[in-house]
């Protein structure tokens, strides 16, 4: 058998499935949530930014991340970066408009994170809110996961 | 809005936790465990995949040869029974209609295996064409198709065969049971790997499917979906119909000129001759990122000293060589060769890449 050296981008075997149009979802509480499958958490004005386990499932095996530098501006519901699965482009949209104050610099070389750790070391970043009200508009966990539930129908 | 048609392999792969997708006018599987994981499995052990939604026409009879030497770019008349063929079918203007396998049952009976999404167009271009009087038979609903690829497909279906099908050899095929379903086996595939392709009875391709999923689980076979098959064909260089090929692309300008027999008086020859000749629009290349990193995909344009010089093709993450890796048209003016830097534009800025040849990937001897 040709042995063949594959890359460092490995994937896990117990990645998850829809098993019979079932899906197997988790949206923690304690965080909020955008109508594009962005997550948001906040302590302070600072808000760290992701996207959800039902997006990184959605999205197949992440395999390239682009995020803005810090001290960018980020405008709500207005695209901040993209990431791309093997198959396709996805925009990721503000949650939230404020100044980007951290980017997780570890995306760019192991973008599969997100997919593995998606509310942990899969965030995207950090933004410094510019106006509080804007977390009002967000979900919680509960009204995601029926928002989530309603677009599978 | 046409209803989307479903193979008889549709509950295995929901049972095998499948994300489905639409193509060709199908419910077929995208992925099962992920495409990364099947692509592997397909390079290193082997792979299963559903490829019912691919249409087979019958074709008979006393002008059943002139039919396919008439309207096919590659010469049918040079197969001998068992054999089969890659081969074009274009239009009068050398554009091509679809890409197409020919098998040779006998002198006058074939079997074309030709893609989901030109079915209608390839039947009514044939009926239309069929002036010596070919029987022709759409079989494509009636028919599974399944194919297991990989370096220990052959192993793992020499063990439920009922013939030596080891023996077959490369574009050749054998009538017999595999699983004890009646197969027509065909020593070809799309993946850049060993491996056949099993023609059977719509009623019978999931029995197949699952025998042979139980057959190759000691070796590490893996269910296989569309996302898989599309980066290994693109690794090994195979044009895919709609991205590198169409109407508006010769196979002369894909590349594909080695399936291209002149002298016979075949639709759109004049034209293919032309392009041979150096009348080409543009001429496909292969390109790499730089960054190693960022993905031209379909559509991004190709740019060289600040012009405009063609377009992405085909453009993913090509699992083997752990980066992302394209396929485009260049204009023929441009005489880049392998290693020449060009830049492509990704989300309105150019980025760095580098032609290289065609294929990407070449299975171990």
């Amino acid at each position: 058998m040709p042995q063949i050296q594959f890359g460092a981008r490995g994937v896990r075997a117990d990645a998850p499935i829809e098993i019979s149009g079932v899906m197997k979802m988790e949206a923690p509480p304690g965080l909020k949530y955008s109508r594009e499958h962005e997550w948001v958490s906040t302590e302070e004005s600072v808000a760290t930014v992701g996207i959800t386990d039902h997006a990184q499932e959605q999205l197949g095996e992440i395999v390239y991340i682009e995020l803005p530098s810090i001290g960018e501006k980020v405008s709500k519901d207005d695209p901040f970066g993209v990431v791309e699965s093997v198959k396709a482009v996805s925009d990721i949209y503000a949650p939230v408009s404020g100044t980007v104050v951290a980017v997780n610099e570890d995306l760019p070389e192991s973008p599969e994170v997100v997919n593995e750790d998606p509310y942990g070391d899969g965030w995207l970043i950090k933004v410094k809110v510019s106006d509080p009200a804007d977390l009002d508009d967000l979900m919680d966990s509960a009204e995601y996961e029926e928002m989530v539930a309603r677009e599978k129908e | 809005m046409e209803t989307v048609k479903h193979t008889s392999l549709v509950e295995a792969h929901r049972r095998l936790g499948a994300r489905m997708t639409e193509f060709g006018g199908y419910l077929m599987p995208l992925n099962y465990a992920g495409i990364i994981e099947e692509h592997r499995a397909v390079r290193s052990a082997a792979g299963i995949f559903d490829l019912s939604h691919m249409g087979e026409f019958d074709v008979s009879g006393a002008g059943a040869l002139d039919l396919l030497e008439h309207t096919l770019t590659n010469s049918a008349a040079r197969l001998v029974d068992g054999q089969a063929q890659y081969t074009i079918m274009c239009a009068p203007d050398g554009g091509a209609i679809d890409d197409l396998i020919v098998y040779r049952r006998s002198a006058d009976r074939y079997m074309l295996c030709v893609n989901a999404s030109n079915i209608a167009t390839d039947w009514n271009w044939l009926c239309e064409q069929n002036h010596g009087g070919a029987t022709m038979s759409d079989r494509s609903e009636a028919t599974a198709l399944v194919a297991i690829q990989g370096p220990e497909a052959v192993e793992i279906l020499a063990k439920v065969a009922s013939f030596p099908i080891a023996s077959v050899k490369r574009f050749r095929f054998a009538d017999g049971e595999v699983a004890s379903v009646r197969c027509l086996a065909a020593r070809t595939g799309y993946t850049g790997e060993d491996g056949f392709e099993l023609f059977c009875d719509g009623r019978d391709g999931a029995r197949l499917f699952e025998a042979l999923l139980d057959a190759g689980a000691a070796a590490g076979i893996k269910p296989c979906g569309l996302g898989a098959r599309d980066t290994l064909r693109m690794e090994a260089g195979l044009p895919l119909y709609g991205h590198e090929l169409d109407r508006q692309t010769s196979p002369i300008e894909a590349g594909l000129g080695v399936f291209v027999k002149f002298g016979r008086d075949f639709i759109g020859e004049n034209v293919l001759a032309a392009h041979r000749d150096g009348a080409v629009r543009k001429r496909l290349i292969g390109l790499q990122t730089i960054d190693r990193r960022s993905i031209a995909r379909q559509g991004y344009q190709l740019r060289k000293d600040n012009s405009d010089i063609g377009v992405v093709t085909s453009g993913t993450f090509a699992p083997t060589f752990d980066r992302p890796l394209a396929m485009g048209f260049i204009r023929p003016q441009w005489p880049l060769k392998s290693g020449d830097k060009l830049d492509v534009v990704i989300r309105n800025r150019a980025v760095e890449a580098e032609l290289t040849g065609l294929p990407f990937y070449r299975r171990p001897a």
